[in-house]
């Protein structure tokens, strides 16, 4: 690779760079009153920027303008195109120590040794915020990608995150322990770092180490170890978050492949690097050093990494790159909102001026409207940055269309949440993992204690899928480090000997979910193909799954059921399909049927009830039975709960949402989440049961005078009437159903006791009369005829006895 | 209790109140049982089950479930129910067990209540409050015929039976056949909507 071209920009002292988003400058300063302006590509002299002090503290760059902070305590705004100063921003009583821009240039924020931190709108420099909730000065100060949050490194060790989207700045969260006390001139770094996708940041740690502070705990998510062996000076994400590039203070730099976090090539530079900025667009990187050059590195990364930087934008360390993280794209979205209110900036092209002046500033990298001058004010770039940050879920590519598809999902599981998941939840026990950054570990807890016994193992393999049930676990891991997918089937502890079994799916085949069931295990994997074992580990069949991308699976006895992403609906979106199965018998029993959802719902859950009916948990809170599932082409979706409808939620008083676990003993059991959440977390919370109310009519009111009676009845009336229904197709394919059969009886029962109540309460109405000989007509036994009889005895309708007397002959006779 | 009297005991009272109905989330699993008053189902852990108070307390004992507090016996519903007791001059309206099923979960399974020494608290204020008002309204309620108290529970039902049946009869034998005739003229008459707290004793 060619050698770095050096320029002594600056006398001897610390130099700090950046890049303009466009990429076309490359702006300097350092200890020397003189600012210069590279133009990028050519290798003409440098414009210079006359100042009237030097000994600059920090840069940060637009397109249009950019602003330098300076020992004498003043931060100015020069303008890019015509190499002038353009206006003093703010002013310090002591030395300023470092400046950031927002990515729209709208607010510059400044901090030195002065406690307090200003942010300074840059059109009218008489508006300013203060922000005080930090007791030592103030190192360094970033935005976020969307200059929404101020990261700000304290020398006292505290990184304290202020959010700037309300009137006044609140602070949002203090992040201590992470970063290490510094002094105020110190040449050591503790700048955070945001990554691009704004769902991260990265800091030097005092044992040389770069750690990934995650915004979802403030945690450590990843650590960037072994690439230094002197304290970090500067880091800088690439453009797309891809790479990460870290100096040291003897000069040493290192680039990162932020995937994997290994380092992939080092550089070393005379003096310490104080900033590093990357181009947004090409390869090359520029270092400042303390010596005052700065080292211009054409190729940086090296070319078999090369590819890696024209991705578009990568997840941040730790992270996964769709689907996962919903409350950072909520917030992306809201942010897109706001950010169409704030004007934005005309021009920005401007083609001027040579500038000196240093400290590169990470937001730039990180920079959503950057790259591509010309096109700034263009409406549509900017949506296609930022749909970049977002992970797939909702991604239109530009310019060609694709479908909105169902994403794939494991029952019963949930994201990483900082660095520990659930991997199953069900009434049997719960699994989760924690990521101990080389290895996870992986505990298995039971509700019935008495009966099974919890495990916990270490995991070198990663487990990402599990499924429990009464005799054992299923565990799949993705392939990776060499390794195949892996399925590991774990019976529990018996009194007998304990029996489990790997198996290894053919290379590069990725599991997609996986079901477990009393005789069978289930993988569906990423390119389609459903492999059935048994619960010895025998390969029982290998098919294609007609619809793919496959979605979920769960299974129930001998019964699988499969979802997959169907044809295109209208709206744009796949339709969810499934197809059940009999394995023993060869079945199929549904052929990729339609799951009922409303436009633009998904679904929460999947699983069989404890007495085998397929559920569905629809993301618009309503619980979905399959009906009559058994018979081809007969099955049919029906809510038989509408958790908006619950009697908690009457009067619109509570903010939460349920997270579906299970359906047994015909009530809904599931997890109660509060304030906004939308997974559990740990502590495990407690399960809530709740009865199912169909959908008949409006739920019960809060005053309870304006109830109706009747419709609580006819609601109990078609709730029984789904439920017996049920029942009976159980009975009817299974053997040995004794409880069932007397289930079903006593079902029977109790609907004619409600038809009953119903038929007394419409015999008080005269006119009423064909509605009271309907309801008679829906009773089932010859005896609740007799009852009905004396009921319209009672209310005196004679004429209705007799047609009851007539029927109930005709039902003996029958 | 074999003894001749014809009022319930605290005892017996106390007894009658563990074949109620409580929630329990089992901990393990006991197939179904048979019993006299129910057949319960089978507990599997961690699914409710309803199971009489009597085996509720049983299993709880040997650590084999974990009561739900009914509805009622939070600290936020009793502090409002204390504050409904003293303000207004009715009694407010409690479960018809209320007193023993609070009680006996107080005594045997206070670490599923939340804040029991709260809840044993307002019981307390609850009960005390309720006795006073008894005290208070007799005087003015007492004739020879009933007196009116809705809303109390069983047990404190049987705390006044005795004497009131003793005071009403005596009331009877003062005013003497002919008001007995008329009492029992009034009766014929009257609508019966009392009918738990209906004191009325006609012996």
């Amino acid at each position: 690779m060619p050698d770095a071209q050096i320029k002594y920009a600056h006398s001897e002292g610390p130099t700090f760079v950046a890049y303009t988003p466009d990429g076309r400058y490359l702006l300097t300063a350092g200890l020397n009153n003189l600012l210069r302006k590279f133009t990028h590509g050519s290798s003409d002299e440098p414009d210079n920027i006359d100042q009237t002090h030097g000994s600059n503290t920090g840069i940060s760059a637009t397109n249009e303008n950019f602003y330098i902070s300076c020992e004498d305590g003043i931060v100015e705004s020069y303008s890019i195109r015509t190499n002038e100063m353009d206006k003093l921003v703010t002013r310090f009583s002591l030395p300023a120590r470092d400046v950031a821009v927002t990515p729209d240039g709208h607010w510059v924020a400044a901090c030195g040794d002065d406690i307090n931190v200003k942010v300074v709108d840059t059109h009218d420099t008489s508006k300013h915020m203060i922000l005080r909730h930090h007791s030592k000065p103030i190192k360094h100060l970033t935005f976020d990608p969307i200059g929404s949050l101020l990261t700000c490194s304290s020398v006292d060790g505290v990184i304290y995150i202020y959010s700037l989207t309300t009137e006044s700045p609140d602070l949002l969260h203090k992040v201590v322990g992470v970063i290490s006390e510094i002094d105020v001139d110190s040449e050591i770094s503790t700048r955070a770092v945001w990554h691009p996708d704004g769902r991260a940041f990265v800091v030097g740690q005092n044992n040389m180490d770069i750690a990934v502070v995650s915004t979802q705990d403030w945690g450590i998510k990843k650590v960037f170890t072994g690439g230094h062996s002197n304290d970090i000076s500067a880091l800088a994400w690439s453009k797309n978050g891809g790479f990460l590039a870290s100096g040291d203070t003897k000069g040493n730099v290192t680039i990162w492949e932020s995937k994997n976090q290994n380092p992939i090539v080092k550089y070393r530079f005379d003096g310490a690097i104080t900033s590093i900025s990357w181009h947004p667009t090409e390869n090359t990187i520029s270092f400042g050093t303390n010596q005052g050059t700065v080292n211009m590195q054409p190729e940086a990364v090296p070319a078999d990494h090369e590819k890696g930087l024209k991705l578009p934008l990568q997840p941040a360390p730790g992270f996964l790159p769709a689907g996962a993280d919903f409350v950072r794209i909520e917030k992306r979205t809201e942010a897109k909102d706001n950010r169409g209110k704030n004007e934005r900036r005309g021009s920005v092209d401007d083609i001027l001026g040579a500038l000196d002046d240093d400290e590169e500033d990470d937001w730039l990298e990180d920079d959503d409207g950057a790259g591509y001058g010309e096109k700034n004010k263009n409406g549509k770039r900017i949506a296609e940055t930022r749909s970049l940050g977002m992970p797939s879920l909702k991604r239109h590519a530009y310019g060609s269309w694709e479908p909105d598809i169902h994403e794939p999902m494991q029952p019963g599981s949930t994201p990483w949440r900082g660095d520990r998941r659930y991997l199953f939840l069900s009434l049997i026990g719960f699994a989760w993992t924690v990521d101990q950054k080389t290895h996870n570990t992986v505990t298995v807890e039971f509700y019935d204690q008495e009966q099974y016994r919890n495990f916990h193992f270490t995991d070198p393999l990663l487990y990402d899928k599990a499924v429990l049930n009464e005799n054992g676990s299923l565990f799949a891991s993705p392939p990776g480090r060499g390794n195949p997918a892996l399925l590991f089937y774990r019976e529990h502890e018996t009194w007998g000997v304990r029996h489990d079994w790997k198996t290894r799916l053919p290379d590069g085949e990725e599991v997609v979910s996986i079901a477990l069931s009393s005789s069978y295990v289930v993988a569906c994997t990423a390119n389609g193909y459903v492999r059935i074992y048994s619960l010895y580990g025998v390969p029982i069949k290998v098919y294609r799954q007609k619809h793919t991308p496959v979605v979920s699976c769960t299974s129930w006895r001998d019964y699988v059921m499969i979802l997959g992403n169907g044809p295109v609906a209208a709206n744009g979106r796949t339709q969810l399909t499934y197809s059940i199965e009999n394995v023993r018998r060869g079945e199929i029993i549904q052929n990729n049927d339609v799951v009922a959802l409303p436009e633009n719902a998904s679904i929460k859950n999947i699983f069989f009830s404890d007495d085998g009916n397929p559920m569905v948990y629809a993301s618009t809170g309503v619980l979905l039975v399959l009906q009559h599932w058994r018979t081809p082409g007969q099955a049919q979706w029906v809510p038989i709960l509408d958790t908006n409808h619950l009697d908690r939620r009457v009067g619109g008083r509570k903010e939460e949402s349920y997270w579906p676990v299970a359906v047994s003993q015909d009530k809904f059991c599931c997890i109660i989440l509060k304030g906004g959440e939308k997974y559990p977390y740990f502590p495990r919370p407690l399960l809530s049961e709740f009865e199912f109310r169909v959908p008949v009519s409006n739920p019960p009111d809060e005053d309870a005078s304006k109830n109706d009676t009747m419709s609580k009845l006819e609601e109990s009336f078609v709730r029984e009437s789904i439920l017996v229904s049920l029942t009976e197709d159980l009975v009817e394919h299974t053997r040995d159903a004794d409880n069932e059969r007397r289930e079903v009886a006593r079902r029977n029962i109790s609907i004619d006791k409600i038809l009953l109540q119903m038929l007394a309460l419409e015999c008080k109405e005269e006119e009423k009369r064909s509605k009271c000989l309907e309801i008679v007509g829906l009773m089932r036994q010859p005896r609740t005829l007799d009852m009905a009889m004396k009921v319209a005895e009672k209310y005196e309708r004679h004429q209705l006895v007799q047609k009851i007397e007539e029927m109930r002959n005709q039902m003996e006779e029958d | 209790m074999a003894l001749p009297h014809q009022h319930l005991t605290p005892q017996e009272v106390a007894f009658i109140c563990e074949s109620e109905l409580i929630t329990i989330v089992p901990r393990q699993r006991l197939g179904s049982l048979n019993l006299i008053s129910i057949d319960t189902r089978p507990l599997v852990p961690p699914q409710r089950a309803d199971v009489p108070l009597w085996l509720a307390v049983f299993l709880r004992k040997q650590k084999r479930c974990n009561v739900v507090p009914p509805d009622w016996l939070t600290v936020d519903n009793l502090e409002r129910l204390v504050k409904e007791e003293s303000d207004s001059p009715a009694f407010s309206k409690m479960p018809w067990r209320w007193m023993e099923v609070a009680e006996i979960l107080l005594d045997t399974c206070a670490e599923d209540l939340i804040s029991p020494s709260e809840i044993a608290l307002h019981i307390r204020s609850l009960r005390e409050l309720r006795q006073a008002k008894i005290r208070a309204s007799l005087p003015g309620e007492i004739n020879s015929s009933y007196i009116n108290m809705n809303n109390l529970g069983l047990m404190e039902v049987c705390e006044v039976r005795p004497w009131v049946g003793k005071v009403v009869d005596g009331l009877r034998k003062i005013e003497g056949e002919a008001g007995s005739a008329a009492v029992r003229k009034r009766r014929k008459e009257g609508d019966d909507d009392d009918e738990d707290e209906d004191m009325e004793e006609d012996y």
